[in-house]
Parts: C-alpha cells; sequence; structure tokens
C-alpha cells in the first residue's frame, strides 16, 4: 500500500495510523492527548490532518493509514485550525508561563528557578541560570531599578521579595569563586565583531556576542573599562574586585578588550569596518560633532537607529545604549545588547534581524484574593529580609536562605517542555480570542512536596489517566463530572500521593502542560 | 477536591448531611444490592442506580464498599457516578421535583417555572433543597410531553401545563395527595364475568397520566364494577392526541365509536352510562333514580360541555388522524400495549414467523435494503446497509442493539412507540438479530422514562415464556437473549460509540469512528444498533413488502416518519406521516396552525442538532436531503413550532446551553467551543453583546463542527447558524440591546398600564413583594428586586400588564 503525506511518498504494510506513518517520513504532527505506549484517545484535535482525496479532516493519532490517501499536515487550512484549536485550549487555561517578575526583567531573568536553587543550596544552578540571560549580574544586580521586584506578586501580600538582593548573592558568590562560571556558548561561527566602548552596553553585547558563537574585540579610549559608572560611583558602590571578576570572565569567552584606543585618532572607523563583519557603537552619549567624527549618522539626541534591529544608517554599524538615548537605565543598556547580539548574529547568519523572539506567555491577570492567598500560604510569611543598608551590602548566607522562603513562585515548572506553550508560539496563538466571560478559580494541589497539580492547566488529554490505568494504580486518576465542567481527579477524593504511589514521575512526564509538574523545590 | 457531578451541584454538595433524610449507612446492604445484581464492571450502572434507588444519593462509603468487593475500580466508580446527571453524591430532600427543561417547556416558560419552585420553598441560593430537607429542585432533560408544557415532576408524579401562579396550590396537592399514593401502573381491567358490549379505552402512556389520564382510567374502572356495566376498560397504546388529554374511546361492537376529549373523572359516570346499560334491573334503577336526583339537585340534564368535542365524526379529529399513514404506529389506539395477545390478533409477529421460517438472512436483508428504509434516529443512514455491514463482518458474537436514548428535548416519538408498541419493537429487533446473526441483544432506554423500561422489560418477560424470545424462538432453533439496560441521563449516550460505552459500564464518551460499530462495537463486537422507530417499522415491512413501504415517500426518502409536533400549535401529539408531507401541512393541517392571534415564525427540527425552518420556507417537504437543503435536519423527529412571541437567539441560546451541558468533555472544541458560543449568546440575551460578537459565533460554530468527534459536537453549532442565516436581524437588535419578541428577561421590564383598577391580585401573587398593595389605585412594579417571572401577567384580570423593552 501506499500513501502521500505533505508531498512524499510512503509504501507501507499493515495497521498504521495516520501519526505513524508520518513519523516513519520524519514528519512530526503536534499532539497534546496522544502519547507512545498508550492508546489513543482522540481528545486534543491538535494532530487533525486532511485527507486530499476526500476532503475530510482526520485526527492522525486514531486515523488508519490506507492505500491512496494524500495526507496534507501543513496546509495554511490546517494550521488555522489548529491556531484556533489552540485558542480555545488557552481561553479555558489558568496560569502563567512565566512569573510577572521574570516577564518584567529587561533580560528575562528566571528569577523563581535561580530562587529554588538558592533555596536548595545548588548555588551552581542558581548562578548558571543567571548567567544564561544576564550579562554582568555582578555589575548590574548593583545598580538594576529592579521592575521585578514592582511586579513581584508577594508585594501584594506584604512587601516584594528582595529579588535583586538575592540575584546579586548569587552573581557574588560566583565572582568570589577561584574559576567563575562560563556560561555555554554556540560553537565559533568564525566571524569577529568590533565593539566601540567598554561600558555596560558594550561589554554585554560582547559578552551575548560570545555566548551566540561570534567573537569580539571591545575598544575603550580611557585605561580601564566601565568609566563612566566607576567615575560615578566609586570603589565603594562598585568594588574592584567585581569588576575584574566579571572581566575575567569576559576574557575566558574569548573577548579581547583594548584599553586606551580612540577610535578616529588611533584607529579609523574604515579599518575597523573592514577588519570586522560588524560594528557596535556603544560609546555612550557623545556630542552630535563626535558622532559625525566617526562616521555615524544621529542628532542631539543620539545615535539614530532602527527601533527593531539596533541597526544603524550604516549596514553592519550597530548602536544601544546611551549612545542612543541619554540616560538610558543600566537596565536598559543591557537588554538592548541583548537584543543588538541577537540581530548581529542573525545578520551574521545571513537570516532575517528579527530580534529576540519572545515566546509564547500566558498570562493569568489580576488575582482574586482568596487566589492570592493560594500562593502566599505555601510561602514563608516571614516580612522581607533586608540587607544591612538595604542596597551596597551582600546578603549573608543566612539572609539569602530566608528571604527565598519568602518567594511564592508564580512560574508554571513546565514552562520550557510545556506542549500548549511550545506549539501556541509555533502557531502564534492569541490567549484572548476565545476569552470568556467568567474564569474558573485558580487552584494548586499538593504545593508542597512532589508532584504538584494545577488543575487550571490541565487541558483534560486523559495521559494521566491512561498511565496511572496502565500501570496498576489502585487510586489513579480519573474523570470526574463531564463537559466543560469535566476535570481529572485521583479516585474516590484520595491524596495526590495514594494515587500516585508508583507513577509520579510517569505522570509527570506524560503531562503535556504544567498541570502536572514537579513542584521542584 | 470535591467535586460531584458536573451538572447537578456546586457548593451544596460540601453541606453533607445538612439536608434531610440521610439513611444510615449499612454496608450489609451494599453487599445485598452487588449479590443481587454482579460485579462485573459493566455492572457498574445498575449498581449505582440500586445503591441510589435505597439511598436517594451516592453515599462515599457505599462506593468504597462496591469497589472493594467487586472488579469495578475506584477510577470506574467516580468516573462514571460524575459523568452520568441521574447520580447524585450528595442527600436530597424527601422529595424530588424535576421541572422539565425540553424545547417545549421552555418556551413556555420553563425556567420561571424553576425559579418559582425555588423561591415558594425558600430554597437559599446556591443550593437545591429546602430548609426543612422536603423537597429538592432539580432541572431535568425533556420528560417528553412536550404538549403539556410546562411539565414539573414529583418524585413520580407529573403534572403538565403548569401556570406559575399556580405552584402554591400544586406543592399543596401533592401534599395531601402523597398519603395515599399508591404504585403507579396496576395490572389493567380484571376479566369481568359479564359479557361486555364493547370497550373504554384509554391511554395511559406516560404523557397521559401527566394530563390526568390515570384518574380518569382508575374511575371507569371502578364505575364499570359499581353500575355492573357489559364493558370492558382497557388501557391501550397512545393514539398521539396529546392536545385533548385524557382522550376516552367508548367503543361499541355493534355500534360507533365516540372519542372524548379532556375527560374529567366527575364525569365518568354519565359518560358510561350514556353508552351501557347496567345488567342487573336493580343497577339500572338505581341509576336512573340517581341521575333523576342528580337532575333534580342540579337543576339540569347532562349536557356535553364544549369540551367534548372529540366525537370522530368531527371535523377537527378528522384533521388532525385523517392525513397522517400509520405504520410504525399502527393500530394506536386500539392495541394494548401490555397484551401480547392482543397484538398477536392484530397481525403481531407474524413478520417475524415469516422471517424465522421462510426467509434466508440475505433475504431478509434484501426486503429492507429495497424498502429505503434509512435510520429514523437522526442520521439517516441506510437501515439495510448497516445490516449487511454487521452480517458480513465474521464472529462467533455479535450484539443487536436498541437506541432508546431519545434525548432530543422537544422529542417524544420512542417514548410512546416503546410504552404503546413494546412488542413490535421487540420483534423488529429479533428479525434484525436473526438478519446479522446475533444472539443476544440490548434495549438502552433513557432513564427518564421509566414507564417505557417497564412495559420492554415485562413484554421481554411475556415474549420469553411464550417461546418468543429465548433459546428456541418459534421453534425455529433461533436463539435470541434480551436485555434493557437503563440510561443514567446523558444525552450523549444516543450517539452509538458513546451508548455502547454506556452499556460496558463506562463513561458515556464516543470514540473515533472507523471502525464502526458493525466492524467492532459492544466489546469490540460487530454490533448491528439501531433506533427505536426503525425497529418498529420492520415487522410492516416484512409483512406488506418493500414495496409497499416504498410507495410512501420521495425518492430518497422513503416510508413513514414520526414527529412529536409540539410548541405553539393547537393540537399537538404524536404523528406519523408518510415522507414527503410539507411542514406547512403539518403545522396547519395536522396541528390546526398557531394559536389564535398569533403569527407562525418557525419550525425547529431535529432539536439541539437541528435547524429551524421560517414560514417563508414551510413547503419543505419532510426528507432528508430536502430538510438539510434548507439548514435543517430531519432528526429523530421533534418538531417544535414557533410563534411571533418567541424570540431565536433566545432559542439559540438555549439549545446551546442544553448541548453545552450535555457535551462528554473529551473534544476540545466541543468541551470549550460550545460553551464560548453560549457566553456570547448569554452575553447578547443579556443585552451585553459586544462588536465583532456574530463573526466570532460563527468562526466558533465552523470549528466546533471540524474538530469534533460525534455528531453531539459536530451538529450543536447547527440551530445558532441556522438562526443566524434567517433572523440575523434580530442578533443584531440583541447586539444593540432590543429583544424584537420582548422574550429574553434581561432586555424587559413589567410595567402596569392604566388599565389597572387596582384588585391588589397581582401584588398579592408577585413572589418578590415588588408590587406594593394599594387598593382601588392604580399599581405599580418596583423595577429593581422584579424577577420578571410573568405571575403579575398571567392574574391580571384586566390584562393590565405589559412587557415593554427596558
Amino acid at each position: 500500500m501506499k500513501l502521500t503525506i505533505d508531498n512524499r511518498e510512503l509504501e507501507f504494510e499493515g495497521d498504521l495510523s495516520l501519526m505513524e506513518a508520518a513519523s516513519r517520513l520524519g514528519i512530526e504532527i503536534p499532539a497534546l492527548c496522544f502519547r507512545e505506549g498508550y492508546d489513543y484517545f482522540t481528545s486534543c484535535m491538535m494532530c487533525m490532518v486532511k485527507d486530499q482525496t476526500t476532503g475530510k479532516t482526520l485526527p492522525a493519532c486514531s486515523a488508519r493509514a490506507a492505500d491512496g490517501m494524500v495526507i496534507e499536515t501543513q496546509s495554511d487550512e490546517i494550521r488555522a485550525f489548529r491556531k484556533s484549536t489552540l485558542e480555545l485550549l488557552l481561553s479555558d487555561h489558568l496560569g502563567d508561563c512565566e512569573a510577572p517578575c521574570q516577564r518584567l526583567c529587561g533580560v528575562h531573568n528566571e528569577v523563581p528557578q535561580i530562587i529554588r536553587d538558592i533555596k536548595d543550596g545548588q548555588m551552581d544552578a542558581a548562578v548558571a541560570h543567571l548567567r544564561r540571560d544576564m550579562a554582568l549580574p555582578g555589575v548590574l544586580e548593583r545598580f538594576c531599578h529592579a521592575p521585578c521586584e514592582k511586579g513581584c506578586r508577594r508585594g501584594l501580600v506584604d512587601e516584594s521579595v528582595s529579588i535583586r538582593a538575592l540575584m546579586r548573592h548569587a552573581a557574588e558568590w560566583d565572582l568570589q569563586n577561584p574559576e567563575p562560571h562560563v556560561p555555554p556558548c554556540a560553537p565559533s561561527s568564525g566571524k569577529r565583531v568590533a565593539v566601540i566602548g567598554a561600558g555596560m552596553t558594550g561589554l554585554s553585547t560582547a559578552y551575548y556576542l560570545a555566548q551566540l558563537g561570534h567573537a569580539s574585540v571591545v575598544f575603550e579610549r580611557e585605561p580601564r573599562v566601565l568609566p563612566r559608572l566607576r567615575a560615578e560611583h566609586g570603589p565603594d558602590v562598585l568594588p574592584d574586585w567585581v569588576v575584574e571578576g566579571e572581566v575575567r570572565l569576559l576574557n575566558r569567552l574569548g573577548i579581547e578588550i583594548r584599553t586606551g584606543v580612540r577610535i578616529g585618532a588611533d584607529l579609523s572607523m574604515a579599518e575597523i569596518r573592514g577588519e570586522f563583519a560588524a560594528v557596535v557603537v556603544a560609546c555612550g552619549a557623545l556630542p552630535v560633532e563626535e558622532l559625525e567624527s566617526l562616521g555615524v549618522p544621529g542628532s542631539a539626541r543620539g545615535v539614530t537607529v532602527d527601533a527593531n534591529t539596533a541597526q544603524t544608517q550604516i549596514e553592519g554599524v550597530f548602536s544601544g545604549g546611551s549612545a542612543v538615548k541619554k540616560d538610558s537605565t543600566i537596565l536598559k543598556s543591557v537588554q538592548q545588547a541583548k537584543a543588538m547580539a541577537t540581530c548581529i548574529s542573525q545578520m551574521l547568519g545571513g537570516r532575517t534581524m528579527s530580534g529576540i523572539a519572545e515566546m509564547y506567555n500566558h498570562i493569568m491577570g489580576r488575582l482574586q484574593p482568596e487566589e492570592l492567598q493560594e500562593f502566599a500560604s505555601h510561602a514563608s510569611p516571614i516580612p522581607r529580609v533586608r540587607s544591612a543598608d538595604e542596597g551596597h551590602a551582600a546578603f549573608s548566607n543566612a539572609d539569602a536562605s530566608l528571604e527565598t522562603g519568602r518567594c511564592m513562585h508564580c512560574d508554571c515548572r513546565a514552562n520550557r517542555d510545556c506542549k500548549l506553550r511550545i506549539y501556541s508560539d509555533e502557531y502564534s496563538a492569541v490567549q484572548s480570542a476565545f476569552k470568556g466571560e467568567e474564569r474558573m478559580p485558580y487552584v494548586q494541589v499538593n504545593r508542597d512536596t512532589g508532584v504538584l497539580y494545577e488543575p487550571g492547566k490541565c487541558v483534560k488529554c486523559g495521559l494521566c489517566v491512561r498511565v496511572t490505568k496502565q500501570d496498576g494504580e489502585r487510586f489513579g486518576f480519573t474523570f470526574v463530572g463531564r463537559g466543560f465542567e469535566v476535570k481529572a481527579a485521583i479516585s474516590l477524593d484520595k491524596s495526590l500521593e495514594e494515587g500516585l504511589r508508583k507513577t509520579a514521575d510517569k505522570v509527570v512526564e506524560a503531562c503535556p502542560t504544567g498541570a502536572l509538574a514537579n513542584a521542584g523545590e | 477536591m470535591s467535586e460531584c457531578g458536573a451538572n447537578t451541584c456546586g457548593e451544596s454538595c460540601r453541606n453533607n448531611g445538612k439536608a434531610g433524610g440521610i439513611a444510615p449507612i449499612d454496608l450489609a446492604e451494599v453487599d445485598a444490592i452487588v449479590a443481587g445484581i454482579g460485579r462485573r464492571p459493566e455492572d457498574l450502572i445498575p449498581l449505582l442506580q440500586a445503591i441510589q434507588k435505597r439511598y436517594n444519593y451516592l453515599p462515599k462509603p457505599a462506593l468504597e464498599r462496591l469497589c472493594e468487593i467487586t472488579e469495578i475500580t475506584p477510577d470506574a466508580v467516580d468516573g462514571v457516578s460524575t459523568f452520568y446527571s441521574q447520580f447524585r453524591h450528595h442527600p436530597v430532600g424527601k422529595h424530588i421535583i424535576r421541572t422539565c427543561t425540553g424545547t417545549a417547556c421552555h418556551v413556555s416558560g420553563a425556567q420561571t417555572l424553576y425559579e418559582t419552585f425555588r423561591h415558594q420553598l425558600k430554597i437559599p441560593n446556591g443550593e437545591h433543597t429546602d430548609p426543612d430537607g422536603e423537597f429538592t429542585v432539580e432541572e431535568v432533560a425533556c420528560l417528553g410531553c412536550c404538549m403539556l408544557a410546562p411539565v414539573a415532576q414529583i418524585d413520580d408524579v407529573i403534572y403538565g401545563q403548569i401556570e406559575t401562579w399556580k405552584v402554591p396550590d400544586l406543592i399543596a396537592d401533592f401534599r395531601a395527595s402523597d398519603k395515599v399514593r399508591r404504585n403507579a401502573e396496576d395490572n389493567g381491567s380484571k376479566p369481568s364475568a359479564r359479557d361486555s358490549v364493547g370497550e373504554v379505552r384509554v391511554c395511559l402512556c406516560s404523557s397521559c397520566v401527566a394530563g390526568g389520564s390515570r384518574g380518569v382510567y382508575e374511575e371507569l374502572l371502578r364505575q364499570a364494577e359499581n353500575l355492573e356495566l357489559p364493558v370492558k376498560v382497557k388501557d391501550v397504546g397512545c393514539t398521539g392526541i396529546s392536545f385533548d388529554t385524557p382522550l376516552v374511546e367508548f367503543h361499541l361492537y355493534n355500534d360507533n365509536r365516540y372519542r372524548y376529549g379532556k375527560v374529567d373523572p366527575v364525569d365518568v359516570r354519565d359518560l358510561l352510562l350514556r353508552h351501557f346499560r347496567p345488567t342487573s334491573w336493580w343497577k339500572r334503577a338505581s341509576a336512573r333514580v340517581f341521575h333523576m336526583l342528580e337532575t333534580l339537585f342540579t337543576d339540569e340534564s347532562w349536557v356535553p360541555p364544549t369540551r367534548y368535542s372529540q366525537d370522530v365524526r368531527h371535523g377537527v379529529e378528522k384533521a388532525y388522524i385523517g392525513s397522517q399513514v400509520r405504520l410504525v404506529t399502527e393500530h394506536a389506539g386500539t392495541l394494548d400495549p401490555r397484551s401480547v395477545d392482543d397484538y398477536l390478533r392484530h397481525d403481531g409477529f407474524k413478520a417475524m414467523e415469516r422471517v424465522l421460517k421462510e426467509l434466508q438472512p440475505a433475504e431478509v436483508i434484501a426486503e429492507i435494503k429495497a424498502s429505503g428504509v434509512r435510520g429514523r434516529g437522526g442520521a439517516g443512514f441506510p437501515t439495510g446497509m448497516k445490516w449487511e455491514l454487521t452480517r458480513a463482518t465474521p464472529s462467533e458474537i455479535k450484539y443487536v442493539i436498541c437506541n432508546g436514548d431519545e434525548g432530543d428535548p422537544g422529542a417524544f416519538m420512542d417514548r410512546m412507540i416503546l410504552e404503546s408498541f413494546p412488542y413490535r419493537v421487540l420483534e423488529g429487533m429479533v428479525i434484525a438479530a436473526f438478519a446479522v446473526g446475533a444472539n443476544e441483544g440490548f434495549l438502552y432506554i433513557r432513564a427518564e422514562y421509566p414507564l417505557a423500561t417497564k412495559r420492554i422489560r415485562e413484554a421481554i418477560r411475556v415474549c420469553e415464556e411464550r417461546g418468543l424470545l429465548g433459546d428456541n424462538v418459534m421453534g425455529t432453533g433461533f436463539r435470541l437473549k434480551l436485555k434493557v439496560v437503563e440510561g443514567a441521563g446523558a444525552f450523549v449516550c444516543g450517539e452509538e460509540t458513546a451508548l455502547m460505552s454506556a452499556i460496558e459500564g463506562g463513561r458515556g464518551m464516543p470514540r473515533f469512528r472507523p471502525p464502526f460499530p458493525a466492524q467492532s462495537g459492544l466489546w469490540g463486537k460487530p454490533t448491528c444498533i439501531n433506533n427505536v422507530e426503525t425497529f418498529a417499522s420492520v415487522p410492516w415491512i416484512l409483512r406488506n413488502g418493500a414495496k409497499a413501504f416504498a410507495a410512501y415517500g420521495t425518492e430518497k426518502s422513503k416510508g413513514t416518519k414520526t414527529f412529536a409536533l409540539a410548541g405553539k400549535v393547537r393540537r399537538g401529539g404524536l404523528i406519523e406521516v408518510p415522507m414527503g408531507m410539507t411542514i406547512h401541512e403539518i403545522v396547519n393541517d395536522i396541528g390546526g396552525g398557531v394559536p389564535e392571534g398569533r403569527k407562525l415564525k418557525a419550525v425547529l427540527m431535529g432539536g439541539p442538532s437541528g435547524g429551524c425552518v421560517p414560514t417563508h420556507l414551510a413547503h419543505t417537504p419532510v426528507d432528508y436531503e430536502a430538510l438539510k437543503s434548507v439548514g435543517a435536519i430531519m432528526g429523530s423527529g421533534g418538531m417544535v413550532v414557533l410563534d411571533d412571541s418567541d424570540c431565536m437567539v433566545d432559542v439559540a441560546r438555549y439549545f446551546l446551553s442544553f448541548t453545552q451541558d450535555e457535551s462528554c468533555g473529551k473534544c476540545t472544541h466541543c468541551r470549550i467551543g460550545t460553551k464560548r458560543m453560549k457566553d456570547v449568546l448569554d452575553r447578547l440575551c443579556r443585552g451585553k453583546g459586544r462588536k465583532g460578537d456574530l463573526e466570532t459565533l460563527e468562526a466558533l460554530a465552523s470549528i466546533t463542527i471540524d474538530g469534533s468527534l460525534c455528531g453531539l459536537g459536530k451538529t450543536a453549532p447547527n440551530p445558532v447558524l441556522s438562526s443566524l442565516r434567517y433572523y440575523r436581524d434580530e442578533y443584531e437588535a440583541h447586539l444593540r440591546g432590543v429583544c424584537p419578541a420582548r422574550k429574553c428577561k434581561g432586555l424587559v421590564q413589567y410595567f402596569i398600564t392604566d388599565t389597572c383598577f387596582g384588585c391588589t391580585r397581582c401584588s398579592q401573587m408577585c413572589p418578590t413583594d415588588s408590587i406594593p398593595m394599594n387598593p382601588y389605585h392604580h399599581h405599580v412594579i418596583q423595577e429593581a428586586t422584579c424577577t420578571r417571572c410573568d405571575i403579575c401577567k398571567q392574574v391580571c384580570p384586566v390584562n393590565a400588564i405589559e412587557v415593554i423593552p427596558m
């Protein structure tokens, strides 16, 4: 027998689902409710494909492959159908992919995860998570205006968590190590980028470029890096050991810093452009004349750049930070550095400069008082822990440990592997497309240990029901109720522990969303 | 997590023990129930039903016990007991009031009735039982008494045509009669020693009983006995003339037939004496004296009041009956549904005998194919083909299933057929079983039809005794065992794969087809599943031949179709017409048109899966394809007539609420799509519509159709799409906050005109005290507390109350 999937032919024998047939051709069909090793259930309808010969849409997980079928898995019609399927699911989905603190952070720092790492004493992991997103945290966390803390839900209960102090605690723990953590980097592209200016913007750009596999040389006209910041604040606020530590790390990433080099005098812009694949102008706020002498078009406000790509009017020359806009906050500078590095990398790779792809982010919105209580009831009730002077003194280990207990962990534990999020992102689904009249109340089950269950995130795929059944749990998951009100719940009101005696890990692994996840604390 | 049945309770399930009537739980009773029913997975639903019958709800210790002593697992117990709406997880009051939410009841004010019951019984918000634990008020899926709308059932007593202002009387009546009420169905007239010269026929089907026929029947029995009349009082299959129930027919063997409609028990004695003479001279004399005395005291001789207009020679009934063709409901009004002998006398089991003794299965299938009969459940799949497919699948074990899960609100054909022609249905099933090669079968009958279940069970018992079922049917060696399975309240179980899952003891969730039941059905075996009416049409076809059947109807729709004609029509009831008759003929000629002063607006076909046929398309014939082309469907036979006082947006919202509530919740699009559509319709009916809402509705409708596995989801958007197609202007009016029919409560208010002369009646009856008493003066309604229950309008003697736009 023979069939065609996305214009590719497959010869097959015997009983085969369309999903299996596609997989033999290396074509992946999205699915939430289907998992290999378990019976198909045909509920989510994400795997819908179209048979051109009959014009019928079929769920690929259950429909059998038949001779002569001509299947489409990615047509506009099918993609539009999947998008609205996701939008229906999203209209009945309750939770935040990312916590408000992470969403508000300019560099998208995964705050709750880092706090959990610190709480668990996993400082290596905390630093790895921190450095994945944030350049020079040792410096930045001394000056950041911390929008994360303004969005922190704990602030609605009493006071926000001391996020900045905790992040700084992790960064300094790292800098005090003989070997600071080196973030994983993409394989070298062989391309080199020139960065003019070793301020926060310049150094951060170099850092992010290194992560993306591009080498860079930073030119600084002053004798030392971060000249303006150090001049403004002095060593009490920004001690040398912090700066030196961060510079050591930059060097380890292969970034070359040449101080005392004045572009235009010591080295011409033309020379630089000839030698490097791209140039970053991160020289801070400069008068128009100086900009002109560099040959970069700008105005009294700063360098003129494309808002989406950070590219100046000269191709291959980028700019950000105070060079573009005076009095840019330090966080904003690092944020721009990250975006700029991404665009440069895209340009160097011959791709369209689209900047950092914002992943789909589900937002729960305003919480009802009892919902807030649901979150708060699992956090330590103590008041905010302050460092000695609430600013420039670091947390002690004991303080840090106490403060981590105050975090309410608003993030979804599955936000990296949640299929609903990944597909929503892939199909550009919109959360509010089919917004309902009222939303269900947010509930957490079993917050403190083992498996965390958030029914509001359940897509009713029934995998937990099938897993617990197949593995012979006495009181496994079952569907309770029906229709819109149906819920997955442990049979006869038993506890999650009783229901998941053997299958806790399997169930978490099988759940396509964050409805069932390891509490991870 | 203390969830319970999704549709029955919100907060109140946590108030365990608060309501009255909780029996202490003796687990030995549960053990006894299990011993009597069984321990296998498929016994689960009957076990739960038995436990609930004992305790009035499902106590948790009883459920846990069930898991310990049977093969049934906790996930099945929990999953199944929360799936079906019949099951309760919390104690209830001593009596249960169920207000019907069928379509006909809905357009006759069922929602208001429900609220009035709650109000009268002072049931707090969020609860369902009154503070004394005496009554629990619930809404229930269609009770199938559509011509008596609105209908409510208190325990096993059905009350019809309830006006909201009479609710207190009704509760009082129930309380008074509760003490003397006995088992509902006795076993008919005792054979009389006298030679009867005629019969008196009364129907005791559920809807006629709701209309009061039991009282009339009992009075007939008593008076016939007392007066020693030479008459046989006979309980017969329903004529379908629901609009005139209780209907009594006098059939004198040597004379004519006389029918009386809307008979009251007090009239029975006179009616009897009008047609029959007492056998003894003493009774004759005393009857005459009694009559004389009565005439003396009442100062009038017996004059039939105008309501006795049901003489057979009368034109009205002729129109109702005249254009009907009765094949499936053959001998309606004559046949005693409980008598196998009566059925045998009326050609019963002749078709079966011919099939078993003279034909080969292939010949039977050929005959059925030639007749052109298509599935009467709604989809219209050719029955012969279904049988052939089942026959063709090789298997030692095959099943035949009768789908009696008639769930469309506004449809009651299957109930009437099961109640009035139980033997015919069984005969059809035997023939099907023989044709496909099945030796075991099930009749799945919905929970709301207890009488149908009882009569079918009885008919099976009798057939087994008579050798018409069992190991050696009619001595031919053919073997067929039939069993009744009672539904537990889930509309979706009308879908065949869901129904089979229910028989297997699971949640009624449809699965992807193929495989079709004919290939892999019940317990994975080839299964032939047909609707009640389809089976009931089989004996006629095999007695009269495929040609005779195919002579009725259109090119692609053969034979006849039964319809439950209800709603805003003068004469409603169960009708059977040849395919091809137009909707206009049905509504006007048979149904007598809409009530005086009203205009026909639309006819709803196919209930929540169907659509509406507007007045200008009323000449559409009853034909599967023709109906589909105008956006409606044949459906199972619900036909609800709407007049100009009905709001199409409200009707669409009603149907959507129904399907949304009945969705099993499996497919994303049905589970959430219908809910979001309902959200939009709710908004529109509250005057909170938003720009783009109609487009959102259309988008949701389209994906829900594409993304649902079974018929429920695939057809749920039909009422919306069809009304949007013909009445878009009404939707647009709602977007502007106007309900042109003045039906949507959120968009109207009640207003007392100058005609009011201050009789205070409205003020006395208002359940929320929203009309201050002001004798001899013009009354005024306080808008803020008015619940638009309509009572004031019903009781005002001078029609001074108007419904006006907000």
